[in-house]
């Protein structure tokens, strides 16, 4: 979870040439550094804007099974042109009658949340800076840093191995044993501090993004972003309130109130959300880890069918055409799990070549894994024509995961889980969270931005 | 018959019309599509004209399903399908399998209704 043991960012001035500066720093498993991992792996741009463009585009897609080849004349054909009214207009019927109910439940509720997002900010707000505090593992970035040295009035020696950072450090001895010698105390002081000074300017640098980057999943929403999900949430239910053209899904208040506190979230919410994080994948590739993300249908779509397990229903969901990419190009494919009021989430981490299930209350599915391990070689072979040895690949239950405590919070944990893992960080955050997560995944999805 | 592209040349896609016109009569004005439900084997078939919107087709469905207008979630390849597009816009061919999904709730705990 959060790092920082020792605290030893600003070396003494006393001895700073024995200082415990580690360089280059070595790349560590989590904490700050871990963050370079994003840099060396994501190697570009092939999402970029064809990401998204899911035309149905039907030139790629040839329909084997095609039904007029084997038309049969015994499958009852419904002709659905056949009544007269073409011409009519059609109005969409509404279902949700008990409005008044949810009206009544929206004053409390809100009272509530506020209270809690109120509670959380103050929260976030201390862990932030109990972060900022800890953030000793500074990245010192392939080990290159600048050495200032004053003597000799030239402004750089680039050191970018540990020999040179210990040569350098040698000859920084010796002229302060001479100077001690000479009595020279204070000019050794000031030195000292020059040398300092240079290196802490160069940690700062180096320290700034990293705070961001460690805190964004945490950044307190603004007021404006409060009130607005607040109006969004009491506003006539049918009001649409977002669309994404996209990927065709539309958020109307009735779908949006279910981030409301012990709401049980839906499949629009959920598959809108993917789409807007695979977005930000795809506006900052840098930043984040190659992943795909399937929507909430298809895992459903690949074992739910009398033979058990059917690739072929899910073939054509990840074409090159629809995707711009292949799943093997990917460092993570993320399934959305979801079992009849449970909501749970399987990995294929290519990268570590692994199966991963993660559940909020820890249940074990072998199965799950079993039939992912045998779509990822279905699906290499129908689209690279490559074999792959998933037996060879291991099967991980996530234990050491952030468990929820109620009965209604696992579709966000669900979430949360894919979040923080496309961002490359652990899943540091806990339940205390989820207010806040529900509200800020609202803002997100009524500006059709995930940050 | 085989199914070919959709980007095919001018004198291909007259032929491909006339071909059609010969096995039925409204082809290039119709449709004839498949629904599979997620909760059952049987696939229905249903013909519509291609300029009228995917929402009357939907009804359709539901009514032969005997269910209420929203409980189906209606897939493309993965995709979902809006009521206001047309099968022109959605460039949809004679045969073509569109999976009707149910809606998904969900925070809690219950029995796996995953079958293998």
């Amino acid at each position: 979870m959060a790092p920082g043991n020792h605290h030893h960012r600003y070396p003494q001035v006393k001895s700073p040439l024995r200082r415990q500066l580690h360089a280059p720093s070595p790349v560590r498993k989590f904490g700050l550094s871990a963050l370079t991992k994003r840099n060396r792996q994501v190697s570009g741009n092939v999402v970029g804007a064809s990401s998204l463009t899911s035309d149905c585009n039907s030139s790629e897609r040839n329909t084997l099974d095609s039904g007029l080849q084997h038309y049969r004349t015994d499958i009852e054909v419904i002709d659905v042109d056949h009544d007269d009214d073409d011409e009519v207009e059609y109005v969409e019927v509404i279902s949700d009658d008990d409005d008044e109910v949810e009206i009544v439940e929206n004053v409390v509720a809100m009272q509530e949340s506020e209270d809690k997002v109120e509670i959380v900010e103050n929260v976030v707000a201390m862990e932030e800076s109990e972060k900022e505090e800890s953030l000793d593992d500074v990245n010192l970035k392939n080990g290159s840093f600048m050495v200032v040295d004053d003597s000799r009035d030239d402004p750089v020696t680039d050191v970018c191995s540990f020999e040179a950072y210990r040569k350098a450090l040698e000859s920084a001895e010796n002229r302060t044993s001479k100077l001690k010698a000479r009595g020279f105390g204070d000019v050794l002081r000031e030195r000292c501090r020059g040398l300092l000074r240079s290196l802490r300017s160069f940690f700062r640098q180096d320290e700034e993004p990293l705070v961001d980057v460690r805190g964004e999943p945490f950044q307190s929403l603004s007021k404006e972003d409060v009130t607005a999900v607040k109006k969004a949430f009491s506003a006539n239910v049918q009001n649409i309130l977002v669309t994404h053209e996209k990927s065709n899904i539309d958020i109307s208040v009735e779908k949006l109130r279910c981030l409301k506190p012990g709401q049980w979230l839906n499949d629009e919410v959920i598959n809108l959300y993917l789409v807007l994080l695979k977005e930000r994948e795809a506006r900052e590739p840098k930043k984040f880890i190659k992943c795909h993300f399937f929507n909430t249908f298809f895992f459903t779509k690949l074992v739910h069918s009398a033979t058990g397990y059917n690739y072929s229903a899910v073939r054509r969901w990840t074409s090159m055409k629809k995707l711009g990419y292949h799943l093997i190009d990917c460092d993570k494919i993320f399934i959305p799990i979801h079992m009849n009021i449970h909501w749970t989430l399987a990995v294929i981490n290519i990268k570590e070549r692994k199966f991963q299930y993660l559940d909020s209350f820890k249940g074990r599915e072998p199965r799950i894994l079993d039939a992912l391990a045998r779509y990822f070689a279905d699906e290499v072979k129908d689209k690279n024509e490559v074999d792959v040895d998933v037996s060879q690949w291991r099967q991980e239950f996530v234990h050491d995961l952030p468990e929820q405590r109620n009965g209604f919070d696992c579709g966000m944990f669900m979430l949360k889980y894919m979040d923080f893992y496309s961002r490359g960080l652990d899943l540091c955050f806990t339940q205390e969270h989820m207010p806040y997560f529900r509200v800020r995944t609202a803002k997100e999805i009524l500006q059709l931005r995930a940050e | 018959m085989s199914t070919k592209p959709m980007r095919e040349s001018g004198s291909t896609s007259v032929k491909r019309e006339e071909k059609k016109a010969k096995v039925e009569s409204s082809a290039s004005t119709h449709v004839t599509l498949r629904f599979k439900g997620q909760d059952e084997e049987e696939i229905k078939v249903f013909r519509m004209r291609r300029n009228v919107e995917m929402r009357k087709i939907m009804k359709r469905y539901n009514e032969k399903r005997g269910v209420k207008w929203n409980t189906f979630v209606f897939l493309l390849d993965g995709k979902r399908i809006r009521e206001s597009q047309t099968p022109d816009e959605l460039e949809l061919m004679d045969g073509d399998l569109i999976d009707a999904m149910l809606r998904q709730n969900g925070g809690g705990y219950g029995p796996s209704s995953i079958t293998f």
